[in-house]
Formats: structure tokens, sequence, C-alpha cells
């Protein structure tokens, strides 16, 4: 027997109570919980995914879209840009690489990729098992594609048009998995990787077919570039730099001539290029330009907003249930003043009295902080594992912030301040008086 | 021993009590009788260190617990003063076994399950041991609240109208217990009442007259 003990078979004594008041401040701290994580997860992520990335080209449209869809993967593509177009773009002064992009089918819902291994390397991935993507359908798998899919190395397996699962299959020519990628906790994990040729032979047409726009061989607009872009129409064999499509040296049996790609990704040669080059492809070409590193900010000033209305929304249940441990502690005095007094004639004293009413609120809050912790973390896991979006931001419950420390420390302060006034109030019993009333 | 020189005593600085002197040898039994209003349970509460007299001291077991620090007295009560009111007053969400721990707790000794056993055997009461208060009859729940006012082993028992709220036959049984277990720890019995049942059985009685 001891002063928690006693605290502790006053709560189970209105279980009612205790749970209201533990529920209400588990489910605030759960929202912050859930909230904190999940935006913090997805930022980081974000950041991780578009780092290396200044500028993503693509087909004109919304350029959050082109971001999600070509970094992230978790959007439709805005639609395909001329490969010729977005060749001459490599040719900018102050463009210093550029990675082309291929997308439009899927195998078993993970999106296939066509692009060389410049893409690896902005992500640091490395080859586990096997090898690089070189041949026309040859292709590469991120880890999770490798160990969700049930492909291995050596097995072949037919495309499915469209980014996500389920479309219509390309039947006629099966791609074969020659390698799988260690773990990099980005994108890369859920994609296949192949060549932009083999994304183009898979299509009849030769167009790469993205899913949310009807695909438009983009007329050549090789006419209206201005000289100092200092491009020539394709067929020249001038010593230009070229896109790189794979792996491998071009194939030269198939004909670029109208060939698209989804989207490209930049580096500037040097920070002129921010201020320059956006401006320059969404005024000179079909083309759109989007920075990763403004769309994410935009993004998060978006979801902002809702974040800070639901998190405001926590706090306030935060604060009813301090109030409703206040309240059921303080009304409680009434019916337990004899206890206390009696408490006293045992032989404890005032402080004695003080702490154990407090150490009611406490018990309190330290459940309430404890569950709320469970339930927030057990709610981003859920979140992480049923759906594939959240999955592919890479949300997970397994992940604990200093915050939260914070969170709990906090929950602890309200268990003492909802306790303060009751406490004060059993401190100064009179023990006499009460007694003597009967 | 109980010494009770000088003592006054007033609620709000209006009506003072001015207590006799009073010298109450170890072991011996006393009633103290009195009208509503004579200061019967004022006296007991002084005694018990619940109130603290404006003059006088009040001595026992060889400590004057008018004039010591507020925590000592705690402590003493808790160990030397065993109480039992009118009502019961068990804490209601313990079981009858916690209750008695937590006296032996609250007053800063070790809680020896033994001796709780002990106690609530010889009041027979080792059945209802689990039992929460409210499962319990009054006479029962008195019993009970007799069982922690002697578990520490006290030097004094004081009893606030321990048989008002009880018939003749509970009384009987009760007061048997008061006096028994008194006796067996040679301990002081000091009851305060105005049951006109209890006075044939305890001669020494100190009645207070109203102001």
């Amino acid at each position: 027997m001891n002063l928690p003990t006693i605290s502790w078979n006053y709560l189970k004594g209105k279980p009612l109570n205790t749970f209201l008041n533990v529920f209400l401040l588990a489910l605030g701290i759960a929202i912050i919980i859930v909230l904190l994580l999940v935006s913090r997860q997805v930022e980081e992520n974000l950041t991780k995914n578009a780092r290396g990335i200044d500028l993503v080209v693509g087909a004109k449209g919304s350029p959050l879209q082109l971001i999600l869809s070509s970094i992230f993967h978790i959007d439709f593509p805005t639609g395909n840009v001329p490969l010729e177009e977005a060749e001459k773009l490599l040719n900018h002064r102050l463009v210093k690489n550029a990675i082309p992009l291929a997308l439009g089918d899927n195998y078993g819902g993970f999106r296939i990729v066509g692009t060389s291994d410049e893409y690896l390397s902005l992500y640091s991935a490395e080859i586990d098992d096997g090898d690089i993507w070189k041949e026309h359908f040859e292709a590469t798998l991120g880890s999770d594609v490798a160990a969700n899919s049930g492909l291995k190395i050596g097995d072949e397996f037919y495309s499915a048009h469209g980014i996500s699962g389920g479309g219509h299959s390309h039947e006629s020519d099966p791609f074969v998995v020659v390698g799988v990628l260690k773990p990099t906790g980005s994108a890369v994990d859920k994609l296949i990787f192949t060549n932009i040729e083999s994304v183009w032979l898979s299509h009849d047409n030769g167009v790469v077919e993205a899913d949310s726009a009807v695909s438009i061989p983009m007329p050549t607009r090789n006419s209206s570039v201005r000289p100092a872009f200092g491009v020539r129409p394709s067929g020249t064999t001038a010593a230009q730099s070229k896109l790189k499509l794979g792996n491998a040296d071009r194939d030269p049996s198939i004909p670029l001539f109208g060939k698209e790609i989804t989207s490209m990704f930049i580096q500037y040669r040097s920070p002129l290029g921010a201020v320059q080059l956006p401006r320059y492809v969404n005024s000179q070409s079909s083309m759109q330009a989007a920075s990763p590193a403004f769309e994410t900010a935009r993004l998060f000033t978006l979801i902002g907003v809702g974040v800070d209305v639901m998190q405001g929304f926590a706090y306030l249940i935060i604060f009813i249930s301090a109030l409703s441990i206040f309240i059921a502690l303080y009304n409680a005095l009434k019916e337990r003043k004899y206890d206390l007094a009696i408490m006293r004639s045992l032989g404890a004293s005032k402080q004695k009295l003080f702490v154990h009413v407090i150490l009611e609120g406490l018990i309190i809050t330290s459940l309430g902080a404890i569950f709320g912790l469970l339930i927030g973390h057990g709610m981003v896991e859920l979140l992480g594992v049923l759906f594939e979006q959240s999955g592919q931001l890479g949300v997970t419950g397994k992940q604990f912030l200093k915050t939260e420390l914070i969170i709990i420390a906090g929950s602890l302060i309200i268990g003492v301040i909802a306790a303060l006034i009751p406490a004060i109030q059993s401190y100064r019993t009179d023990i006499s008086k009460v007694l003597a009333q009967g | 021993m109980i010494e009770f020189k000088g003592v006054s005593f007033s609620y709000d600085h209006k009506a003072t009590f001015n207590f006799k002197d009073l010298r109450l040898e170890q072991g011996s039994h006393w009633l103290i009788l009195g009208a509503s209003g004579s200061g019967k349970t004022t006296l007991l509460h002084l005694l018990s260190g619940l109130l603290r007299p404006q003059a006088g001291s009040i001595n026992i077991s060889g400590k004057d617990i008018a004039n010591i620090s507020e925590a000592e007295l705690d402590k003493f009560r808790g160990k030397e003063i065993g109480l039992v009111f009118q009502k019961a007053h068990l804490i209601s969400v313990l079981s009858v076994k916690d209750n008695l721990a937590m006296a032996q707790y609250l007053a800063g000794l070790p809680q020896d399950s033994g001796r709780t056993k002990e106690v609530l055997t010889e009041l027979q009461l080792e059945s209802k041991m689990n039992s929460k208060p409210y499962q319990l009859s009054q006479g029962e729940q008195q019993r009970v609240t007799i069982a922690r006012a002697v578990l520490n082993k006290p030097s004094v028992i004081f009893a606030d109208e321990p048989t008002s709220a009880l018939d003749d036959m509970n009384t009987e049984k009760v007061m048997n217990l008061l006096e028994n277990q008194a006796k067996k720890y040679n301990a002081t019995l000091v009851i305060v009442t105005h049951d006109q049942r209890l006075k044939g059985r305890i001669s020494n009685q100190i009645t207070l007259e109203t102001l």
C-alpha cells in the first residue's frame, strides 16, 4: 500500500469517469502524433526524393502534378513531350545534366520507368543482385518491387498499360528481370527500370502513353526555336549532347523522329539556371518547367492549413480533457472529504494528501499519453500499410520523434495543473470540522 | 498516561472552552459525558491532536502534543492514537484488508499483513478481508474501524459516540471489543458519548458542563 496505489484505487472506483478522461486525452494526443509523424515524414521523404533535381521539364499542365508524377510517382503524368524538343534543352548552356523519363506502363501496380542509370545515381541506388538494364526489355527492380511482386532474376513479365495496376497488358514482348536494387528509402524502391526504347517498343506506335492525356505527337517546332538554342534538326550527327535513353548505346534501328518522353530532370550548371531556365522553358517551348523545391513548398502551404485546423482541434480536445479531469477531481472532493480527514487522522500529513490528489491527475494523464502514443503510432502505421499512396510517401508508425517527449511532458504538466486546485483544497481540509460533522 | 493542563480553546475567538485539568492513568478507561455543545467532541479532538489549543499542554505518553510541529503531530497520531468515530468512515474504494494496510502505511509503519490478519481474526472479520466496506453491515463496518484503531498498537484509543448509531446487541459487541482490545494493549480508552447505555459499564466518568 502506498500513495500511487491509493490514488489508483480511487480511479478504479470510477471506471467510466476515468475511462472518459483517459480516452479524451489519448484522442487529442493521438491526433497530434498522427499529424506530426505524417507531415514530418512526408516532408522528409519529399525533400529526400527531390534532392539533386533542380528542375523537372514535362508536358504543360499542373506543375505540382508534374512533380508528383515524375519525382514521387504518385500522381498521373501531365502528358508527353517530343524527345527532340527535350533534347534541345540539354544543350542549353545553363543545363549541366538532364535525365529523361518515360512512364506509362506498370507491372502489378509498380510503375515501369524508362531511363538511364543516372536516375539511380540521383538516389545513390546500388545493385543488390544481378545487373542494371542494358538491352531492350531488360528490367532492374526496386527493392520493394522485388520483395512484393514475386519476380526474381531471370523471370519474364508482361507490362500492362497504364500507371496503376489492372490495365490492358502488352502481350507481345516480355521484360526479363536482370537485377535487383538495394533499398534506398526513396521512390526508387517501388519502381521497375528499363531503357526508354523498351517503353517505346512495347507501344506499337512508338509513343509513350501517359494515363492522364491522350498522347498526341507534338508537332516539331524546330522552325520556332531561336538560333541561340544551337540545336539542329534531328538526324544530324553534330557533336551535340544526346539524352541517355538507357545504359547501352542508342539502337540505330529505332527512328527517333516523333518519339516522346514523359519528363526530364534537369540539374543546373550554375544558380543562374534557377532564374533563367524555368522562364525560358515555359515561354519558348511547348513544355513546362517545374521546380521541385518550389512545388513541394507550395504543397505544404496548401496542406498546412488543414494540418493547422486539425492541430487546433486536437489541442481543444486536450484542453477539454484537462477540464474534465479537473471537474472530476473537484466534484469527488465533496464525497471524499471524510476519506481525506480519516487519512489525516491515521497519520497522513497535509503534503501527503496534496501529492495523493496530484497523483490521480498524473496517473490519468500518463495513461492518456501512453494510449495516445500507441493509438497515434498505430494509426500512422496502419495508414502506411493500408494505403498505397501513403506507403509510397514513406509513412511509417515506427518512427519516434523528439517532439513526442515534449508532448508526454506536456500532458504530465496538464495532469498536475488539472489536479492543482483539488489538491490544494485537500491540503487545506479541516479534519476536525469534517469529522465533527459525523 | 494522559495529562491535560490549563487547556483553553475557542472556535473563531467567540466562546472559549476552558477545560478542567485531567490526569488519566495509562490503561484506564473513561467516559466523557455531557450535553450537546458542552465541548465533548472538542475535548476529544484536542486530545487526539485534530485540534490545537490556544493555551495549555496536552501530554500523552510523555509527549506534549499541544506544542509540537504539525508534521510531528501527524506522525504521533498515526502511531500512538487509535480513533473510532460514530460512523465507520472506511475508505470505500479499498477492501477491508487494504483499509488496514493503509493505516499501517500512513502511520509510517512497516506493512505487516500478518498483523492485519491477526487483528481481523480477533474481531471475527477474517472472512470479510477482501470485501469492500459497502458489502458489510453497519456493525461489521464499526468493527473494522476498531480493528483499524488498534492495528498499530496505540497507547490511547479515543472513541467519539461509537455506539449511538447501533442497536443494543451491536452496542454490547462494540463495547466489549473496545474494552478488550484496550486491555490487551494496555491502552488508555476514552469514550465520548451521550449514550446512557454505557454509563453502567465504565465507572470513570467525566461530565462536562455546558458553558
